[in-house]
């Protein structure tokens, strides 16, 4: 699904270049669950953005279901994410001004989903999060675990391909942090490719594969799980 | 979309109530006052423009040129219309002349009602102008002497519901008018605003029938009438003017070379007398001065409240980089984003105006009062200007939305997330602050010159002491006549210190006539002169100065004969150096080119301003008259005002008493001429304070912002040991200097807007550099309250929870 060959992303300020990402080759399957690891400032996020098509690389080339995006601009860019990949980040990035349900309902709006569509699938959405209740509320009256699950289900609610997680458990107690991680697996044995950020053993033991990275390379990479497609 | 839109613009107003408030609230006190002062220029615009045909319309004024001296007049005239008539049959359709009535009290039955505004007219009124009849026919209701026309709140007053058609008013000469036609009252945008006209064919009757249909030279020599011309079809004033020197030659010239004067013939369009006129003996007119001024003020105003919308707009971006961020990354592509900012911003924009509209209707009564004006504002009625606010305000909001909607599209969601946000500096968001401390500065500038020059004329020594001294002016003949016997009566009582006549008091117009006058050479020359004509105690009464020579003396007989008193500046203009005494004057050189030499000057007067500071001291003859004066001027003591006015008016009622009683102070009378000065003052200080108000809200919307976005380094600075006075002093130096550098752009500006006003007036205060480290000061001052509330607040915050919070 995804094919990184020699992508290097840096990053210049006036008199500092600062090299983030170097020569990374690396291939994710569909289906499978990813695990990034390593110390701050390693260069996970940078890899997470390139993949999610948030940023392009300076070097090296990205294919994304065998079409290489490395050049695309942004418009094709916002197009191919807004159909395939959902995110979900540590500080949840909810919008204060709009409900739990204007929230999730917000990739459907730039899909042009016919709104009734999107009730339904919001709705659908928020059930399976257990999150329907909330629908009304704003995201500061909720506590930070159901705030993940917002954005979880603002993740998924266009039935992306892709989902990538940026620490996802990153500001969550260990109980809520174990249900993201219960809901991402689950996600996951649908059929959902996963890529996730993080700095927890113990939730990378969720994933299949294990991508260790350091200054920016690629140091190890272990197979936590057989992985069929 | 849209819903959506809508949905979170709400949310974020109602989350950001402090700063949603001073936005809405800064642009629509901008939009108020533009939409007030709109509606104030569009009034001033609009005179006499409801007259069909005021295209073709012009009013014929005068230049005279006698000698070296130019004196320009709106009064006209008696044949100078009908001449024209005759001789361009195929430029000039129809003239149509307006005198003044004299007599202005009217009597119904036992109803007395006293009315100024009244004219003759001829009886071609309904032809030339446009004057909606309610009753009698336009055509002929004006064709014979001693027939009138009213308007119909006039009409109201003396008749109730009596239908007036046919009824007799009289008048207090005793003429008898019939009431030949009802009209629609005269619009508060004309010139000329009458309550009644009567026939012009009934002055034939005063005038003699030879005077008044004379094309004789020396009627033309000889003004008091207002005339308008309106042209043919396809008639061209610039004809007329091509033509002017045969008509002069052939009508004018004759008289024109025995006293060796000059006369032109000036034309004004109809639309421009009320703004472009100023005249003597004119109608009182509009000034295009004070609507450029106002023009420039609402602009102002607008400026100052649409920059700080964009300010604090585009400060509160920041806070929606998250937003934009999420928005990016689940799918919205830049032009959505842009789109969103956009109409958010025209949403907010829109709510400012409803809210200006709202604030409109309320402070409307209040701005007539203040401008002395009639102005409605209505929907259908103001269509344009209307449509014009709906502009504005779009394009406010669309400006004001632009720049975050551009700036924010572009963040980098990534970045964004991660709370790094582009470094903005807010250069643009200073320069706009600077721009709007200019324009206040400027206020502060033009109020503080404006009351400056208000007091100084106010206090101004006008070479005599108009404190104190009642002026009646007598309407009726009847009381003229006892006037020595009134005045005596008067002078008992023990709080009239003194009273005077006089045909005019300052302040009033003084006749102009050509006098002969004896040049150094002993011969003699013509020239024009003003004159007023006083009896033996006025000099005394209104405290004037004789500084050479003598007064009138009461025992010497021929002082009202042969004696005459001049000002400085007669002696001065006739080049009598230091022996004006003696010298040989010929007062009111006869048409003939003869005058009665026999005058002599006793004295010279120190000068006094008896016309407007706005004039010169021109020089003045002071001739003493033992005819009956139309003014009685009574310099009364300072205690017991009201009983002395109780008993002024005892004494009128016995005296005068067809008239009601009616008096004036000189002081408030002189100071009446420069309301249109005192109303600029007042509007002025209103919308200073309103500018300085709006830019303050922006000031402190702005100091807010940026307090919280350097709630960090407040706390560092605090933790590494400043004092909430070194934060308070960090805070606000940055807005200082940006108000100190305002005074560079407002200073120059403001120095040249108020030297051009202050050139209106002969007589005018320096501006001083004082004033202008004043309204520096002054806008500092308030700057720096302003941004000091704010930064003091911030230094006060604890450091722990800021850098535990970031």
């Amino acid at each position: 699904m995804i094919k990184t060959v020699d992508l290097t992303k840096f990053y210049r300020t006036d008199e500092v270049e600062t090299t983030a990402l170097n020569n990374v080759n690396m291939e994710i399957t569909k289906g499978e669950f990813v695990a990034i690891m390593g110390p701050s400032g390693c260069g996970k996020s940078t890899l997470l953005n390139l993949i999610g098509l948030l940023d392009n690389p300076n070097k090296g080339e990205l294919h994304f279901n065998d079409t290489e995006v490395s050049k695309h601009t942004e418009r094709m860019r916002t197009n191919l994410r807004k159909s395939n990949i959902g995110f979900i980040f540590q500080s949840f990035n909810l919008i204060d001004e709009l409900t739990v349900y204007e929230n999730v309902e917000l990739p459907l709006l730039y899909i042009k989903m016919s709104s009734a569509d999107r009730k339904k699938r919001v709705t659908e959405v928020l059930d399976r999060m257990k999150i329907a209740h909330r629908a009304k509320h704003f995201p500061q009256q909720l506590s930070g675990g159901q705030q993940q699950r917002v954005a979880v289900a603002r993740a998924v609610v266009t039935k992306p391909k892709l989902i990538l997680a940026d620490e996802p458990t990153g500001n969550l107690d260990s109980a809520n942090g174990e249900e993201v991680m219960d809901l991402l697996t689950q996600l996951n044995e649908e059929g959902t490719t996963i890529v996730m950020v993080t700095h927890s053993p113990s939730h990378a033991e969720y994933a299949h594969r294990v991508i260790q990275l350091f200054d920016g390379h690629i140091v190890t990479e272990n197979i936590k799980k057989e992985f069929h497609l | 979309m849209i819903k959506n839109f809508i949905k979170v613009a709400i949310r974020n107003l109602m989350n950001r109530k402090f700063y949603s408030i001073i936005n809405i609230l800064g642009l629509s006190i901008g939009l108020t006052c533009t939409i007030l002062i709109a509606l104030f220029v569009q009034n001033e615009l609009s005179y006499d423009k409801h007259h069909k045909n005021h295209k073709r319309i012009y009013r014929l004024e005068s230049h005279f040129n006698i000698q070296e001296s130019e004196d320009l007049f709106a009064a006209t005239a008696l044949p100078l219309g009908p001449a024209l008539k005759l001789e361009y049959p195929q430029d000039v359709a129809e003239f149509c002349r307006f005198m003044d009535m004299d007599n202005n009290l009217f009597q119904y039955e036992e109803k007395q009602i006293f009315e100024e505004n009244v004219y003759y007219a001829d009886s071609t009124l309904a032809e030339v102008f446009t004057h909606e009849f309610i009753s009698g026919s336009p055509s002929d209701a004006l064709n014979d002497p001693n027939e009138i026309i009213l308007t119909e709140s006039f009409a109201k007053r003396i008749f109730d519901d009596i239908d007036p058609i046919g009824k007799t008013l009289e008048t207090g000469n005793g003429a008898i008018y019939t009431i030949t036609g009802i009209i629609k009252d005269v619009p508060h945008n004309s010139h000329l605003r009458f309550e009644a006209i009567a026939s012009f064919i009934t002055l034939k009757q005063f005038f003699g029938a030879d005077r008044f249909d004379s094309l004789e030279s020396a009627a033309f020599w000889n003004i008091g009438f207002y005339s308008y011309i309106m042209l043919t079809e396809n008639g061209d004033i610039q004809n007329v003017l091509d033509a002017y020197p045969e008509f002069n030659e052939k009508y004018i010239k004759p008289v024109g070379e025995q006293i060796n004067a000059k006369f032109q013939l000036l034309v004004q369009p109809l639309a421009d007398v009320h703004l472009f006129s100023k005249l003597g003996y004119d109608l009182p007119t509009g000034d295009i001065t004070y609507v450029y001024i106002f023009s420039i003020v609402a602009l102002f105003l607008l400026l100052i409240g649409c920059i700080n919308y964009m300010n604090l707009a585009t400060s509160q971006s920041a806070g929606r980089a998250v937003e934009v961020g999420i928005r990016k990354v689940v799918g919205a592509q830049k032009q959505y984003l842009r789109w969103q900012f956009i109409f958010e911003s025209i949403l907010i924009a829109a709510m400012a105006m409803i809210l200006a509209f709202v604030a409109v209707e309320l402070i409307l009564p209040t701005f007539n009062e203040l401008a002395d004006r009639e102005l409605i504002f209505g929907f259908i009625a103001n269509l344009d200007l209307v449509v014009g606010i709906l502009i504005i305000t779009f394009l406010v909001g669309l400006l004001s939305g632009s720049y975050p909607a551009f700036y924010l599209s572009s963040f980098v969601p990534v970045e964004v997330l991660k709370g790094k946000l582009g470094k903005n500096k807010g250069t643009l968001r200073k320069i706009l602050v600077l721009l709007q401390f200019s324009i206040s500065i400027i206020m502060i500038i033009g109020t503080f010159t404006v009351i400056q020059q208000l007091n100084f004329l106010k206090d101004k020594d006008l070479g005599f002491d108009d404190e104190n001294v009642v002026v009646l002016t007598i309407r009726d003949t009847s009381g003229v006549r006892n006037l020595q016997a009134f005045k005596d009566e008067l002078k008992k009582h023990p709080q009239i210190i003194n009273a005077g006549t006089t045909s005019s008091v300052p302040g009033q117009s003084h006749g102009i006539i050509v006098h002969l006058f004896e040049t150094k050479d002993g011969s003699m020359q013509e020239k024009g002169i003003n004159f007023v004509f006083v009896d033996n105690d006025y000099l005394e009464t209104m405290d004037m100065k004789i500084i050479k020579g003598r007064n009138y003396d009461r025992d010497l007989q021929t002082d009202a004969e042969e004696s005459c008193l001049i000002n400085e500046a007669t002696v001065e203009v006739l080049g009598w150096g230091e022996n004006p005494i003696g010298k040989k004057l010929g007062f009111g050189a006869n048409l003939d080119g003869t005058a009665n030499l026999n005058t002599k000057v006793i004295g010279v007067i120190k000068d006094f301003h008896y016309a407007s500071l706005r004039n010169q001291i021109d020089p003045l003859l002071i001739m003493l008259s033992d005819d009956p004066q139309r003014n009685i001027c009574l310099r009364i003591r300072q205690e017991n005002i009201g009983e002395t006015l109780e008993f002024i008016e005892e004494k009128w009622n016995e005296f005068c008493p067809t008239f009601p009683f009616e008096y004036t102070f000189l002081d408030d009378s002189l100071n009446e001429q420069y309301v249109a000065e005192q109303k600029i003052g007042s509007v002025f200080t209103y919308f200073s304070v309103l500018c300085i108000f709006i830019a303050c809200l922006g000031l402190f919307g702005l100091a807010s912002y940026t307090a919280e976005q350097r709630t960090k380094e407040i706390s560092i600075r605090k933790v590494m040991g400043a004092s909430v006075s070194n934060i308070v002093f960090i805070l606000s130096k940055e807005f200082s200097v940006w108000v100190l550098l305002a005074n560079i752009i407002a200073w120059p500006l403001a120095y040249f807007a108020l030297q051009k006003w202050l050139q209106n007036f002969a007589y005018a205060v320096d501006q001083s550099l004082l004033t202008y480290f004043l309204a520096g000061i002054t806008a500092l001052l308030i700057a720096l309250v302003t941004v000091s509330f704010r930064s003091f607040k911030a230094a006060q915050t604890n450091p722990a929870e800021a850098l535990k919070y970031e």
